[in-house]
């Protein structure tokens, strides 16, 4: 039996080789109550973390400033990443640390939470300007768990509203530890080339939900160059990335119902601009040819009217001359009519008709008196019917 | 002289044969003033007519 016997040291060598090589317990965080520690003078950290089924010895060498600087104190509840190990002179097993992380109580963080909204209501940060989300997004960003619930009801809401509409989704943890980091790297990325970025993830414990809590995370939001969405949880819960955040969605749903236009609705409202836009300019346009139809009609009419009151003018002038005239003429016609009425009843032939005649010298003027003649003169008597020539003989 | 003064002085050769008192040289040399006057008016008035016609063809319609 002695033989088959294995040396102690070799024993627990085993042990501990076993242990160590199980993937499960070399590389694991555990999370337990701290029941006491030791800040040793080598600088490593002997502590012990119990829950109500078990208990571990941990160490984390040169853990001493990494619980001074976060104020580790017993009775508070811990999370120690590390793997487990045997310390092989003793066979003790214990805890290797190589991170401590104290786990909040939701008291405690909620303490936290209202501390960062004071500060950010005091310094204007909750009053900064915000920036307006694009009309259309041309790249959107959507930061979410990766396969989550709430990424499927963004991705069936965007294909309703817009088919076809591309983005890009940054896969993210949303919750535990590393949670924040990896939200404020994507938002860190994502602002490179996104004109839109919603950040969020679906309903939870107020625990899942923390990481939109948090500074870190909060602060990535404020400093983004494009607008960020913050879409957390269910309507009732409120984050502070909810307050800060360019636009609060209710829901990772409502964030897309905010973001992204249904393409239907866009398409009929450009259309019926476009009619109003037609018929505002048809309308501008008859009323100006309406005016200018007038004016034509007006400006027609206008200098046929200067003309024909021109040509009443000259009609009526011209007839009161011919009237002038003419009556210039008749009076001069009636003063013949008296002239010669007058010429006929004296003349000397009508005389001769009545049984007178007339004496007349050679050159055929009457002879009117006996002055200036002479015993021999001839003369010509003139009767109604003819002339006989005699001479004067006393 | 233009159609203004062409249909003042046309005016006056009308009342004053519609007031008589011309003798007969007088008259016709009014009368032949008269109708060269309202001749060349009737004229000018014409080719106003025709350039408002012509316009109206050319700007308007």
């Amino acid at each position: 039996m002695a033989g088959e016997a294995v040396e102690v040291g070799q024993f627990v060598a085993l042990a501990r080789s076993a242990l160590v090589n199980e993937p499960y317990l070399s590389n694991a965080a555990i999370i337990g109550e701290l029941t006491k520690f030791t800040l040793a003078r080598s600088g490593h950290t002997y502590f012990t973390l119990t829950d109500n089924k078990g208990s571990i010895d941990c160490v984390q060498f040169g853990g001493n400033d990494s619980f001074i600087s976060q104020d580790i104190k017993e009775g508070m509840k811990l999370i120690a990443i590390g793997g487990i190990d045997v310390y092989v002179k003793t066979g003790r097993m214990q805890f290797k640390s190589l991170r401590i992380q104290p786990v909040k109580s939701i008291g405690e963080l909620e303490k936290t939470r209202q501390e960062l909204i004071q500060k950010w209501r005091e310094d204007g940060t909750m009053e900064r300007p915000r920036k307006t989300a694009p009309l259309i997004p041309k790249n959107l960003h959507i930061i979410t768990g990766a396969d989550s619930a709430a990424l499927a009801d963004m991705e069936r809401l965007i294909a309703d509203r817009w088919p076809n509409f591309s983005y890009t989704v940054i896969p993210v943890l949303v919750q535990g530890n590393e949670a924040p980091k990896q939200i404020v790297r994507a938002i860190n990325y994502a602002q490179e080339n996104a004109d839109l970025i919603i950040v969020g993830r679906g309903g939870g414990s107020p625990e899942d939900l923390w990481s939109f809590n948090l500074e870190s995370v909060c602060q990535a939001i404020i400093e983004s160059k494009v607008p960020v969405v913050s879409a957390v949880g269910h309507e009732s819960d409120y984050m502070v990335s909810d307050m800060i955040a360019d636009i609060r969605a209710s829901t990772p749903s409502n964030a897309i119902e905010r973001v992204i236009p249904i393409k239907d609705d866009l398409v009929a409202m450009i259309a019926q601009a476009e009619d109003r836009l037609d018929f505002a300019i048809d309308k501008l346009f008859s009323r100006r040819n309406e005016i200018i139809s007038n004016l034509i009609l007006r400006l027609r009419a206008a200098p046929m009217r200067g003309i024909s009151n021109a040509k009443l003018g000259q009609s009526k002038i011209s007839s009161r001359m011919n009237s002038a005239v003419e009556r210039f003429f008749m009076i001069q016609k009636n003063r013949h009519i008296g002239f010669d009425s007058i010429l006929n009843s004296t003349n000397p032939t009508r005389v001769l008709e009545r049984g007178y005649s007339m004496a007349v010298d050679k050159d055929g003027n009457p002879i009117t008196s006996i002055v200036g003649l002479k015993q021999g003169d001839p003369l010509t008597v003139v009767l109604k019917d003819g002339e006989v020539q005699t001479e004067v003989k006393s | 002289m233009s159609y203004a003064e062409a249909m003042k002085r046309l005016e006056e050769i009308v009342a004053a044969l519609e007031a008589g008192g011309t003798d007969l040289d007088e008259t016709l040399k009014l009368f032949e003033e008269g109708s060269k006057l309202l001749k060349s008016c009737q004229k000018e008035l014409t080719e106003a007519e025709g350039k408002v016609e012509k316009l109206r063809l050319e700007d308007v319609d």
